[in-house]
């Protein structure tokens, strides 16, 4: 076995006295409770993500039945729920791709991955940003065509609003998600981005 | 795989390599109270990651990649350059003369003076693990692993000298 050059003690003799502290750690780790500790958490994802699908759904069909079935709004809400969906399904992967990292890869590979995906998290909408807000506003608008209580003036003013909602809940959902991303994942981006830069300079 | 395979599994795992990944956390963080958080960190990312556990690399690497990626985002909540805690008694029995005891003691601190990755390594190569093994868990080269190793173990080498000469 190889020593430590130079050093008085043998580098087997380290590894024997490192070896030795084997299992007097203060852990009152159960298996079996960790393991259904595990699933549970599984079941709890699956919980919030399933009351987000309920609670669309139930929205969808009151808008439905307040609107009467009349065509333009069936057609605007159909329009809107295609973007809406959109948006959860990309950001539930999104979240999905963040909790399932593959822990099993190389450290290298890893941390770059990570990084990555964290970074998605800041913007996951950035490629799908113009459907979004075609579907949205564009729904939005038929709906309001559908609604035809309203003076010229008031049904200009509706229509405006419809179309500049969408940027605007944008522009507002990427300031919080900024502000969230910077106070929750800040430190972990960088520690990430310190070990990344580590190990590109040193192993090239 | 089905539940019941994951379930043994992952009770195989836990059984047969707790003390090494404990010792793993412990080289790494330094305090007993995070080592069971660390601990627990990579037992859930062993549960998470053994349905996609194929074979195509060793049980042991496979596992300690887990513990390694893992203990590399951990957030600690240990400061650098803050005192190790004493561990209770550990794994040290009472015949086991004070020499021992401080060269443990010695190692410890000196391993804790390292920067992560290169606690990481070193305790890996502790626990019996060649340049290769270490180089397939981290990704790194086998010749930088080689470097690594060879910069700690001077680190580690200088610091333990200033013990038997009485310096800390």
């Amino acid at each position: 076995m190889a020593e430590f050059e130079g050093l008085q003690v043998p580098f087997d003799e380290l590894q024997e006295l490192w070896q030795s502290q084997s299992s007097r750690l203060p852990l009152g780790i159960d298996a079996s409770g960790l393991s259904s500790e595990l699933r549970r958490f599984g079941r709890q994802q699956t919980w919030i993500n399933l009351i987000k699908v309920a609670v669309l759904i139930r929205l969808f069909w009151r808008i439905l039945t307040a609107s009467h079935w009349a065509p333009l709004a069936v057609s605007g809400l159909l329009l809107m729920y295609v973007g809406l969906v959109t948006y959860l399904v990309l950001d539930w992967r999104n979240q999905i791709g963040l909790s399932r990292l593959n822990f099993s890869a190389p450290s290298v590979e890893f941390i770059r991955d990570a990084r990555l995906r964290l970074q998605h998290q800041l913007n996951p909408m950035r490629r799908v940003f113009w459907l979004l807000v075609v579907t949205v506003g564009g729904g939005f608008n038929l709906m309001m065509l559908a609604d035809h209580g309203s003076s010229l003036l008031g049904r200009i003013s509706e229509h405006l609003i419809a179309t500049t909602l969408p940027f605007g809940a944008y522009v507002l959902g990427q300031r919080i998600r900024q502000f969230r991303f910077k106070r929750e994942c800040g430190a972990v981006m960088e520690r990430l981005d310190t070990l990344l830069r580590e190990l590109e300079e040193k192993s090239s | 795989m089905t539940k019941s395979e994951r379930e043994r599994l992952f009770l195989d795992l836990f059984q047969n390599r707790r003390s090494s990944l404990q010792r793993l956390c412990y080289g790494f963080l330094g305090s007993s109270q995070d080592v069971e958080d660390l601990f627990q960190e990579i037992m859930t990312n062993v549960w998470n990651s053994l349905p996609s556990f194929r074979g195509e690399s060793a049980l042991n690497t496979w596992v300690y990649r887990i513990a390694v990626n893992t203990a590399l985002v951990y957030r600690k909540k240990m400061k650098r350059g803050e005192e190790l805690p004493e561990l209770p008694d550990a794994g040290i029995s009472a015949h086991q003369n004070l020499e021992q005891k401080e060269r443990l003691a010695a190692l410890r601190r000196a391993i804790a003076s390292l920067a992560d990755q290169d606690r990481l390594i070193v305790t890996l190569l502790l626990e019996g693990l060649s340049y290769k093994e270490i180089a397939e868990i981290t990704g790194l080269t086998v010749n930088y692993v080689g470097v690594k190793i060879s910069r700690s173990k001077q680190t580690i080498e200088q610091l333990m000298t200033e013990v038997n000469h009485g310096g800390i």
